[in-house]
């Protein structure tokens, strides 16, 4: 299942790629053209064979490179041509023909820009064009889009703190302090997300009413953030009636606000609902299956209600279709089944039988299942029910889960953890290693070499960890350049050496971008459960033994101080 | 505001004019008309009818201010305003082209990812 990646089929996406195929293109014509210059330049030399038409062409040749160099991207080839311009035109003003000195100087300049081009790396000249909002998603390989948040707020610091955070996250925040700019922008293109604070004060942007008439009359609606000062009941009330989506007073908990948001954007998704069947009539699963497919979405029927755990593994759904009077077992036990795993509580399980007792359905609906179909059901009914359900299934689970980019656990997710991992060594008296590590000189990686080259450099790392790592190991993204692990049932010691070697061997990658290499180094702190009985406390002390490993120079892996308090 | 839909784009280089065409199409929402000359600008520019003209300077056959100077002594087409497209970008350069005639002037090479956001705003702050 995919958190988060939104690809976009929009007009620049689709610009974006045909501008690549386009650039192939002509990166393979240019051998050709620089030759054609080359050749009219090597005639040229002789002073009498130069006529009006041939300097022309030639003038035309190298100026059509100018211009043509530079919209695919090829820079320095295009400075270069326009060097190579001036010269002739030049020439061409005063003389109506070019000496010998001009032409030796042409040819040199040329023979420098042959001698870039025939090398493999003569890629390294096309610029990179993928506008800084864009990222590599892991899953498809594609270049997507980071989603969009229009923010409009007069607190010029709130939008200068947040700008920069969210970018860590994925998105890319455009600020406004102005309503009818506000208003234009979203009429022209509209945002993944729209924040508006409703702040009370003398610069005031908009009131919440404002706000949602310009919902009512932008093309495409999106969901709608509200920020302010004020908290009262009515304020929230009026933000609900204005079609508000979430509500945050300030100063925001950054988190909890990028996680909303998460959340949200999460419905632009279409990416299709899986739906498990569980019906013994053959005929009648297919026909749902059918119907539901017909709908868009991804069907899995099962006929054997005992198969139930295999597939559902699996094919992870989003919700699960069931009928309750199965010879092997009733629908009911069967969820009261799925129930006892932590992992499935929240699946939601709708009911389809030709059950009308109201008391039986209610009955069922006790025992953990989220809605009762009766059949007959007709399509359009069905397709519904599912797709409400498996909607808000989605939006819960990945809003508690997974990071976006690197799949691992978000930030929330991973704190839980370290709360439950805490209280179950209490009980069992398995102790666990708890590591923050943070990448080294991020914002550089990120100024040098651009938010692409940023955001590759964290996936590899989480790809790393989690190929170094066990699958027992817990593994989050726990901030903008920031994991975090708990390493269950390991000595501290022991799971120093494996972060270090992972150090190691991180710092060794080679990152490309632009056919500029890097390398990249982090810096880690440990912290050890049976120190601390307190969750934040034990996290406080990773986060100290990281702030020493960055003191001593950071690419190091620093222990607990022993001094550190124990509570 | 007058609304800017037909957009004339009068390039000689192939590969420029296919680029720019796709960019103002897909991401400008434009409905362009290319041509290669200058004189196949004049040609086309009854039948088309454009809000604007884009107009490279440097073209083989006829020039850019030289077709802008026919154009503008074309009364039914006098009106349509013109933004010169050329390498040279001194701000200089730029008055000249603008006591010309011309509306505004967009440098090249440009970048086709932006070239439709440029032209929008050359527009909006030229519509009054």
């Amino acid at each position: 299942m995919r958190y988060g990646s939104i690809i976009v089929t929009d007009a620049k996406a689709l610009l974006y790629q045909k501008l690549e195929e386009l650039r192939e293109t002509y990166t393979r014509k240019l051998p050709g053209k620089l030759q054609d210059i080359r050749d009219t330049l090597n005639e040229a030399q002789d002073i009498t064979k130069q006529s009006p038409e041939s300097l022309k062409y030639l003038h035309n040749l190298v100026h059509s490179l100018v211009g043509s160099a530079g919209t695919f991207g090829l820079n320095e080839l295009s400075e270069h041509m326009r060097r190579m311009e001036t010269i002739i035109k030049h020439r061409l003003k005063k003389e109506h023909s070019i000496d010998a000195q001009s032409i030796e100087k042409l040819q040199a300049l040329l023979a420098q820009i042959t001698l870039d081009t025939d090398t493999p790396t003569h890629t390294a000249q096309i610029r990179q064009d993928i506008p800084d909002n864009w990222r590599l998603d892991k899953h498809s390989g594609q270049f997507v889009k980071n989603p969009l948040i229009y923010f409009a707020s007069n607190d010029q610091q709130l939008s200068a703190d947040l700008a920069p955070q969210l970018a860590g996250f994925g998105y890319e925040l455009q600020h406004f302090d102005n309503f009818a700019m506000l208003e234009d922008a979203v009429h022209k293109m509209s945002p993944a997300i729209l924040v508006v604070d409703v702040s009370d004060g003398e610069n005031r942007i908009a009131s919440v009413e404002e706000v949602k008439q310009l919902q009512t009359h932008a093309k495409t609606s999106c969901p709608l953030i509200f920020m302010s000062d004020q908290s009262d009941m009515r304020m929230r009330l009026r933000a609900v009636r204005a079609g508000g989506n979430a509500y945050f007073t300030k100063p925001i908990r950054f988190i909890s606000f990028v996680e909303r948001i998460d959340a949200l954007t999460q419905k632009t998704q279409h990416i299709p609902y899986r739906v498990l069947i569980i019906d013994d009539d053959e005929q009648l699963g297919s026909h749902y299956a059918l119907i539901l497919r017909d709908a868009g979405m991804e069907t899995k029927k099962i006929t054997q209600p005992l198969q139930i755990m295999d597939s559902i593994s699996h094919f992870k759904p989003d919700l699960i279709l069931m009928d309750i009077y199965m010879p092997e077992c009733t629908g009911i036990e069967l969820a009261m089944v799925l129930r006892q795993n932590d992992a499935y509580l929240g699946t939601p399980i709708v009911f389809l039988s030709s059950e009308t007792s109201e008391s039986k359905q209610f009955h069922a609906m006790s025992q953990g299942a989220d809605g009762f179909l009766t059949k007959p059901i007709d399509s359009q009914t069905l397709v519904q029910s599912v797709s409400i359900r498996a909607e808000r299934s989605r939006l819960i689970s990945s809003a508690m889960i997974k990071d976006s980019l690197t799949g691992l656990l978000n930030h929330v997710a991973f704190k839980e953890r370290v709360s439950s991992e805490l209280a179950r060594a209490d009980r069992t008296g398995s102790e666990f290693a708890l590591v923050l590590i943070d990448v080294d000189h991020f914002k550089d990686v990120n100024d040098k070499h651009g938010h692409l080259a940023g955001d590759r450099v964290l996936i590899l790392l989480s790809q790393l960890l989690r190929q170094r790592l066990r699958e027992t190991d817990i593994i989050g993204r726990y901030g903008g350049e920031e994991f975090a692990v708990i390493l269950p049932g390991t000595t501290l010691s022991a799971a120093g050496k494996v972060i270090d070697e992972i150090r190691i061997g991180f710092s060794k990658i080679i990152h490309s971008q632009n056919g500029c290499d890097f390398s990249v180094t982090f810096s880690a702190g440990l912290s050890y459960s049976d120190q601390h009985q307190n969750p934040a406390h034990l996290i406080e002390a990773a986060d100290m033994a990281l702030y020493r490993a960055k003191q001593a120079g950071r690419n190091q892996v620093s222990a607990p101080s022993p001094a550190s308090n124990p509570d | 505001m007058r609304s800017l839909n037909k957009i004339l784009y009068v390039e000689d280089e192939p590969d420029i004019q296919t680029i720019a065409r796709l960019a103002l199409e897909t991401v400008g929402g434009f409905t362009v008309e290319v041509c290669s000359s200058g004189i196949e600008a004049l040609e086309k520019v009854g039948p088309f009818a454009p809000d604007l003209i884009l107009l490279d300077v440097m073209m083989p056959d006829m020039d850019g201010p030289s077709a802008m100077r026919v154009l503008r002594q074309q009364q039914e087409h006098a009106h349509i305003p013109i933004i010169f497209i050329t390498a040279k970008v001194q701000s200089q350069e730029i008055k000249e082209y603008k006591a010309m005639g011309a509306m505004d002037v967009i440098a090249k090479p440009f970048d086709p990812m932006t070239l439709p956001q440029t032209v929008n705003e050359i527009w909006l702050n030229n519509s009054d």
